[in-house]
Parts: C-alpha cells; structure tokens; sequence
C-alpha cells in the first residue's frame, strides 16, 4: 500500500477531493472483487446442489464429473408429486415428499401459533409491568436457549410413549415449545419496550383493560415486528432435526428428516436428496426475505435492535 | 436505527407519586398473572429436565427396561471413559476453531458491506441465504461437495489442476476441519449480520474526526471500530459457543462422528451411547455434562453480555 502517497499532508499539489475519491474508488473495487469471490463461495454449494437435482442418476455418479449435461425434471417429478421414473437407479428409494412437507407445515406453523399465544401476553407483561423479579422469568426463558435439546429430549422419549404422545403432531408442537417461546418472549420483549409508556397510561386512563391496551395498542404497532418473530420461530421449528428424528416417526416425518432418508447405507439418491433440499429450502428463503428487516433482532433475541 | 440496549439497565423510574404505587401493585399482579400460561411449558419441561437426570441415576435400557438404581455409577464411568473426555475435547476444540474463525471473517465481511458500495443492498440479502438452511440439509449439500473420487465437485477440481484427492469427511485427519467449514458456511453470516447492524449506529462524527486527523483505514478499525463493536462481539459469542458446543445436525448429516472416532463431538457421543445403543440412562449422563458445560459458558457470556451493554 502507498500509505504516504495517499496521505494529503504529503500530498499538497493534488487536491484532496480527488485523491480521496480516487482512493476510494480503487477501495471499493477490491471490496467488490472480495465480496463476489465470497458469495460465489457462499452460493456455490446451492447452486450445486441445484444442478446436482437437474441430473438423471447415471449423470449423478459419473465420474469424473460432468459440467454439461441433459437437465432433467425426474427428480422434482418424484420429490414434488410422487412420480417416479424407471430411469433413476435408486427407484426403490421412496420417500413421500410432499406428505412430509405438509407435516412440517402442521408441526412449525402449529408450535409457532401456540408459542405466539403464550409467548406474547408474556412479553408484554415482561415490557410493561415492573414484577420485580421479572429477571428472573426472563432468564428462566433464555435457560432453554442453552440447554442442549438432548436433555429434554432423553426424558420426553420415554415419558411420550408412555402418554401416546410419542409420533403425534400435539407432542412435536409441545416440544418445540422448547426453542418457540424463549424466541418470541425476549424479542416481543424488546419490541414492546420500545412503545411509549404514555400511550398505555392513558388509553388506561380511558378505561381500556389489560388485554385490550395488549390487542389494540401494543400489537398493531408491533405487527411488523411480530411478523418477523413469527417468520423466525417458525424456520426455527422448521429447521429443526433432532426433535422429530427422535420424538417422531413415519406419521410425523418433516421434511429436513425425509430429506437425510435419501442417505442408504450403500448408496445415496443424490439427485432426488438435492431436488428435496431445494424444495426445504425456497419457501424458507421467501419468508426470510420478507422479514428482513427484523432479522438481526430476532436473531440474537432483541439484543441487537435495528 | 440499531442500538443495544438491554431490558435491565433501564430502571425502574421511582414512583414520585404516592397514588400510583396501588396501581403498580396492580400493575405487578396482572403481570404476574399474564406470565403463567407462557410459564406452564417451560415449568413442565424443567420438571422433565429433573426427570431426566434422575434416570442417570438408574440403569435404564432401551432394550432391557429398568436395571435399578446405581446412584452416581454412570457419572463414575463418564470421567473414566476415554470416548467421553475424547469428545469433550473435541467439542472444545471444533467449538473454539469455529467461532474464532467466524469472528474474523465475519469482521473482514461485516466492514466491507458497511461500505457505500453500488448493490450493497443485494450482498446483504443474499447474506441470509446460508443463515435460513436447515443445518442437516446444509450438511448435505456439502456431502455433494465432499464426495471422493472425481465425480465429487472439490475432487474433480484437484483432479484437473492435478493435485491428489482428498478424503475431506471420509479422512479421519481431514474430517472435523471439513465440519468446520460447513459449520462456519453456515454461521458466519449469522456474525457478520450482527457486527453490521454495529457498524451502522457508529456515530459517524467519531469516524469523520479521525479521517480529518489523517488517521488511516487501520487505525480507524483498531481505534474506533473494533472498540465499539465489543459488546456486538459478545453478543455474537453467546449464541455461537453456546450453539457450537451443541452442535449436532452438521455431523449427523455427513459423517455421523466417524470415520472412527474422528468427529465424535459430545452431543453425537450422547446420542449414539442413548440410542442405537440403547443405554438411555449413561447417554443422558453426557448430556448432562453438555448441559453443565453450556450452562457455566452461557451464563458467564450473559453476564458479559449485560456489563457490556452497561458501560
């Protein structure tokens, strides 16, 4: 670097402005160099994977790789509607996609709608009144945050075969209670204490009551907040493996545990496996896009606030 | 507008009028109250979290039933096993090397795309893409990417340029930095989200005074910028040591804690001895050292979290 070439003080007979837009316009091209090189990076396994669902099986195993390839929709065929070709070596392979994913959409929008409904009355709560021991809720919630799941899951094991709740959709979306409620209570939390006291203190005074000051005040202007929360819980859930790997079982299989199945133990279906990542993926990527404003908030549960 | 801000350091404002401490009272039982249906899950789960740890003091199997009460035996055998301390180390490790490596790359992405740059609206939102993927399917789509021989994608470009093949997942030497990879491919966004929400509620005033004064980029970012990110550092930390010690789904998806033993991090240690091999009670034993460790580091990092945010 020309460190004292840029300076200005050693630089008197350029003026300074275009020194320092040259400067500046040299610097922004290598951050843009830089930044290209790290989204390919970043984007170069999905794109992958996405030509890897485009295969027919034999392309799939060919090795050395092919780059050019006759594209092919038999994976989405079998991943979206059931249909299976006779061309894919791994026919035997059957997993019901699309019966999964609605599954994963009964468990994640479930749970998201129980936790939202418990959760919020408690982040309000947790804003607005001054319990003096409301610290004590609050890190009893991010408790769970660090608890690996695996100890609640060990006891729930054998506690839901024991009450029937083992492989049904009530038991997943009580468990993911468990990543849901910590979520929506610290980052509703911190969306309700953001709204002036004032606005309570004198609907109150007009005579609106708790729930009402909740409904009419403090949600609708948290809505865009709260669908963010929402969005984030739900990929949470949904997202999630190990819960209904071992609380579930074939009624209850989400997607991200139908898309492992086209692991064998001699072989893997990889065009079929790659065609259901994309198809776990999209719907995802679309809420989050949505919500994207919210995010780092959600994120790090309102600890970082935009 | 980002700030950080907690909750706590706000304060209650003292009640200067006497009328309104009967309305607070109030105020604190409607609170109270609005807090138990959010309460009951969590209170139930904890029960069941006692629950838990009361069976690694049986002897309980999958397969056999109930053996008995064995008091402390199953943590007796966990310091004396060698595939325990093993993974415990690993764990350590993969959970230091990971989040080391994701604060500093996240820092070199986070201050590139504070930059005015044409189209940084379009890096930032696809910035999230990794953050969104399941990580057991993200782990698979690096099992793509890993595959040996040269009909894998990162082998065939070694085969072309003509450097030997690599394991990746399938060599035991190889194995736990190729998780590494997957695991910071996933996460490092979730960092560089956070130190860039930072860097835009940096008073630009403070960064204008140091340009005038010729300071350099440098400068700038050792003097300025890295100071104010700290608490953005710390908050950034809990989640992800918290998250890298449990981590799971990444392994699970690609090499299951092999070949051998060679990524047999705690939570696969505890999963394979409680399931395929049936013996619930010892499994949940090094989930409970799991959790013991999770919580001294969670705990220690929120208190950091919250003295950060004070000063």
């Amino acid at each position: 670097m020309q460190k004292s070439a840029m300076n200005p003080a050693t630089a008197p007979i350029v003026p300074r402005e275009s020194v320092q837009k040259k400067r500046q316009r040299r610097l922004h091209f290598f951050l843009h160099v830089g930044l290209i090189i790290y989204f390919f990076l970043t984007l170069l396994p999905f794109i992958w994977t996405f030509l890897t669902s485009l295969k027919k099986s034999r392309d799939v195993a060919a090795a050395p790789l092919k780059l050019f390839f006759e594209p092919t929709l038999d994976n989405y065929r079998a991943v979206l509607f059931n249909q299976y070709s006779d061309d894919s070596a791994l026919a035997r392979v059957r997993v019901d996609i699309p019966g999964s994913f609605l599954n994963s959409l009964i468990i994640a929008g479930g749970a998201t709608i129980l936790a939202l409904i418990l959760g919020n009355l408690a982040a309000f709560a947790l804003a607005r009144y001054k319990m003096p021991e409301r610290e004590v809720y609050a890190f009893f919630f991010l408790a769970f945050r660090f608890a690996p799941v695996f100890v609640f899951i060990i006891p729930m094991f054998l506690i839901y075969q024991q009450i029937h709740l083992y492989n049904t959709y009530i038991g997943l979306i009580l468990i993911f209670q468990v990543i849901a409620i910590p979520l929506i209570v610290w980052v509703m939390r911190s969306f309700y204490e953001t709204i002036p006291a004032e606005l309570f203190d004198s609907a109150s005074l007009d005579g609106a009551s708790r729930m009402q000051q909740l409904r009419e005040i403090a949600l609708p202007l948290a809505a865009p907040g709260l669908a963010a929360t929402a969005v984030l819980a739900f990929i949470a859930c949904w997202n999630n493996f190990v819960f209904p790997f071992l609380l579930g079982a074939k009624a209850t299989q989400t997607i991200t545990l139908a898309t492992i199945t086209f692991i064998g133990y001699e072989e893997v279906a990889w065009g079929m496996m790659t065609a259901a990542a994309i198809v776990t993926i999209v719907p995802e990527l679309i809420l989050a896009m949505l919500v994207q404003r919210h995010i780092v908030r959600g994120l790090t549960y309102g600890a970082v606030k935009e | 507008m980002a700030t950080i801000a907690s909750p706590m350091e706000k304060g209650q404002a003292p009640s200067a009028v006497r009328t309104r401490s009967t309305v607070e009272a109030a105020d604190i039982k409607a609170g109270r109250l609005m807090m138990l249906p959010a309460l009951v899950i969590p209170i139930f789960l904890a029960m069941v979290f006692f629950y838990g740890f009361y069976l690694t003091l049986r002897n309980r199997r999958l397969n056999r039933g109930d053996l008995g009460f064995v008091g402390l035996d199953n943590y007796v055998k966990l310091v004396q096993d060698d595939k325990f301390w093993h993974s415990l180390s690993l764990t350590l490790k993969f959970t230091l090397v990971d989040v080391a490596l994701e604060l500093v790359l996240a820092t070199l992405l986070a201050l590139a795309l504070s930059q005015p740059l044409r189209g940084v609206r379009i890096y930032r939102a696809l910035l999230i893409i990794p953050l969104m993927t399941p990580p057991v399917v993200g782990a698979l789509v690096w099992k793509v990417l890993y595959r040996s021989g040269n009909g894998g994608f990162f082998n065939w470009i070694l085969w072309t340029l003509g450097f030997p093949m690599q394991g990746f997942i399938g060599d035991p030497q190889q194995a736990i930095q190729s998780l590494i990879v997957i695991d910071v491919w996933l996460f490092l966004p979730f960092v560089a989200i956070i130190l860039l929400a930072g860097l835009q509620t940096l008073p630009q005033e403070q960064i204008d005074a140091a340009q005038i004064d010729g300071a350099s980029n440098w400068r700038l970012f050792w003097q300025i910028k890295l100071p104010y990110l700290i608490p953005f550092y710390i908050v950034a930390m809990f989640f992800r040591v918290i998250d890298s010690l449990n981590v799971f789904d990444t392994i699970y998806g690609t090499t299951k804690g092999g070949p051998g033993d060679a990524t047999r991090v705690l939570a696969i240690n505890g999963y394979e001895t409680a399931f395929p091999f049936y013996n619930i009670s010892y499994g949940g034993a090094t989930f409970v050292a799991l959790w013991l460790l999770c919580t001294v580091a969670g705990s220690l990092l929120y208190v950091w979290v919250k003295r950060s945010q004070q000063d």
